[in-house]
């Protein structure tokens, strides 16, 4: 399994709600106020849109830094963290980023996915 | 000494719109906010009162949208405008002495079918570590506190349709007990998820005027046949007068007698003969040492259902022995925002004080025979106003009624 940076990116805005452009490499968690809740939410998007399971290498202590994050995903799918199969495919079929729905408030709907 | 407890900031967000002018002109129309919602696309109850013109990114971080469901992004912004309305900038109050009680009639239930599927199917990786955080009633309180800096008594009250009156109730009492010296307090929900919806369908309890959306929440017309879920959010700032006048701050009006009562009778069902309505009646008059006589409004709970319309009307007709005053339904417009419902009806029988004027109720086209009141129907009426009266009631029979007054 292949994550590019780009698509584990894509993963950390949608899991935290930050915009993609505010995670730069050098940024740290603690200057973010990202939380381990955020980013278990963060591994969760993984698993379902990728199939892949990274919560281990997570490291969520407030000294990591984005680009570490991205690195220590992508290097984990690519050695084999990745579960593909039924939970990615019902990811893109029906929690993916095609099928999100929108919330009675206009917010993309995370009550529901993943 | 005096009892009465200031309003001193107004939140609304509403089917009719966000905030308190734009809620207000939505109830003077005239007009249902009703409409097929793609939400409940499919099933047999498929049109609701959304609130369409609230994006929660334009108005919280987008982080914090992210984490939590809709009814805290309701509360959430309805808390903000009501403290920014009542001049609550900080270092306004100690923050250990401002509280936040909050109405939700249940768990928020957008997320739990997802999470239901994932049990049945063993995927619990997949399953959102926020599926419990995000939903449960009492994070709604706690991020107002957070966002806000209110470090005092914080909770969550539950009664079905009359939470969030109940949270005002429980507010009032902390400011009087000397407890607060500020609450922010009302309700909040979101009534809008598939699992809601099929839960009050099958129970026989939402309109199936499938066929005209606008047309199906009709309080007190001989065709009723259920109510229209709805959603929204009502908070309020309440602070004793003294505090209010100290710190400069608008006095909108003032609570002058909270009742609660039960019916102690059926899980769903109002007693027949309304015992429980009239009980908590009694005690807010009682409460604002007023008679029925001095009451000039009545806002009623009012949810177009067939048995509850009749039950309550009866009560009111049967309480007013003088004749009850001029009544509305705001539902009729808004549809039911279950735990926030009757913090919206409190919220905006202070609008009606400030416009003295009473919003009609929508779609009475034929009143029921059986309900022997002086509605105010199509166009919203002027009249002088110094008292209102607000009575909601919920599932379990619970019953919440406030006067309100002029300050």
């Amino acid at each position: 399994m292949q994550l590019t940076c780009e698509e584990v990116i894509e993963a950390l805005a949608r899991g935290t709600g930050m915009r993609e452009e505010e995670l730069i490499p050098e940024t740290r968690l603690a200057d973010v106020e990202l939380d381990s809740l955020m980013l278990a939410e963060f591994a969760t998007v993984l698993a379902v849109q990728h199939g892949v399971r990274v919560a281990e290498v997570i490291d969520p202590t407030e000294a990591t830094t984005i680009g570490d994050i991205v690195t220590a995903v992508v290097e984990q799918a690519r050695a084999g963290g990745a579960h593909a199969g039924a939970a990615a495919q019902e990811a893109h079929g029906t929690q993916g980023r095609q099928g999100r729905q929108r919330t009675p408030t206009g917010v993309a709907s995370q009550g529901s996915a993943p | 000494m005096n009892r009465d407890v200031a309003v001193t900031g107004i939140g609304l967000v509403t089917p009719a719109g966000v905030g308190a002018d734009a809620t207000w002109d939505g109830l003077c129309s005239g007009r249902s906010f009703a409409a097929t919602d793609p939400a409940l696309s499919g099933l047999p109850v498929d049109f609701s009162c959304a609130a369409g013109d609230f994006d929660a990114c334009a108005h919280l971080p987008r982080r914090t949208v992210r984490r939590t469901d809709p009814f805290i992004h309701l509360a959430l912004t309805a808390a903000q405008q009501a403290a920014a309305d009542a001049r609550l900038t900080p270092g306004a109050a100690d923050p250990d002495r401002i509280g936040v009680v909050l109405g939700v009639g249940s768990n928020s239930l957008l997320g739990y079918p997802s999470v239901s599927r994932r049990l049945d199917t063993g995927e619990h990786h997949l399953i959102s570590p926020l599926a419990l955080a995000r939903s449960v009633p009492s994070m709604a309180a706690g991020e107002v506190a957070a966002h806000l800096d209110c470090r005092g008594p914080n909770f969550t009250v539950a009664s079905a349709c009359a939470s969030g009156g109940h949270a005002l109730g429980v507010a009032r009492d902390l400011i009087r007990s000397g407890t607060c010296d500020l609450v922010l307090a009302g309700g909040s929900e979101s009534g809008r998820a598939p699992l809601s919806a099929i839960s009050f369908t099958r129970m026989g309890a939402l309109s199936r005027r499938r066929h005209d959306p606008a047309g199906a929440s009709r309080p007190f017309d001989r065709d009723r046949d259920g109510f229209v879920l709805g959603e929204g959010a009502a908070v309020m700032v309440l602070e004793r007068p003294g505090h209010a006048h100290a710190r400069g701050a608008t006095v909108h009006a003032v609570i002058a007698g909270y009742g609660a009562s039960a019916d102690a009778h059926h899980p769903t069902s109002p007693h027949p003969d309304g015992r429980g309505l009239r009980h908590a009646i009694g005690t807010a008059l009682a409460d604002a040492r007023l008679g029925t006589t001095d009451v000039d409004h009545i806002s009623a709970h009012g949810t177009s259902t067939p048995v509850g319309d009749v039950i309550e009307a009866r009560t009111l007709r049967d309480t007013f022995t003088a004749g009850p005053p001029p009544v509305t339904a705001l539902k009729s417009s808004l549809g039911h925002a279950l735990g926030a419902a009757a913090a919206i009806q409190v919220a905006c029988a202070v609008l009606t004080l400030r416009h003295q004027a009473v919003p009609p109720t929508v779609n009475v086209d034929h009143q029921d025979e059986a309900v022997d009141l002086d509605i105010v129907t199509k166009v919203p009426r002027q009249r002088r106003i110094r008292t209102v009266m607000t009575t909601s009631c919920g599932f379990g029979g619970a019953n919440a009624v406030f006067v309100l007054r002029t300050p």
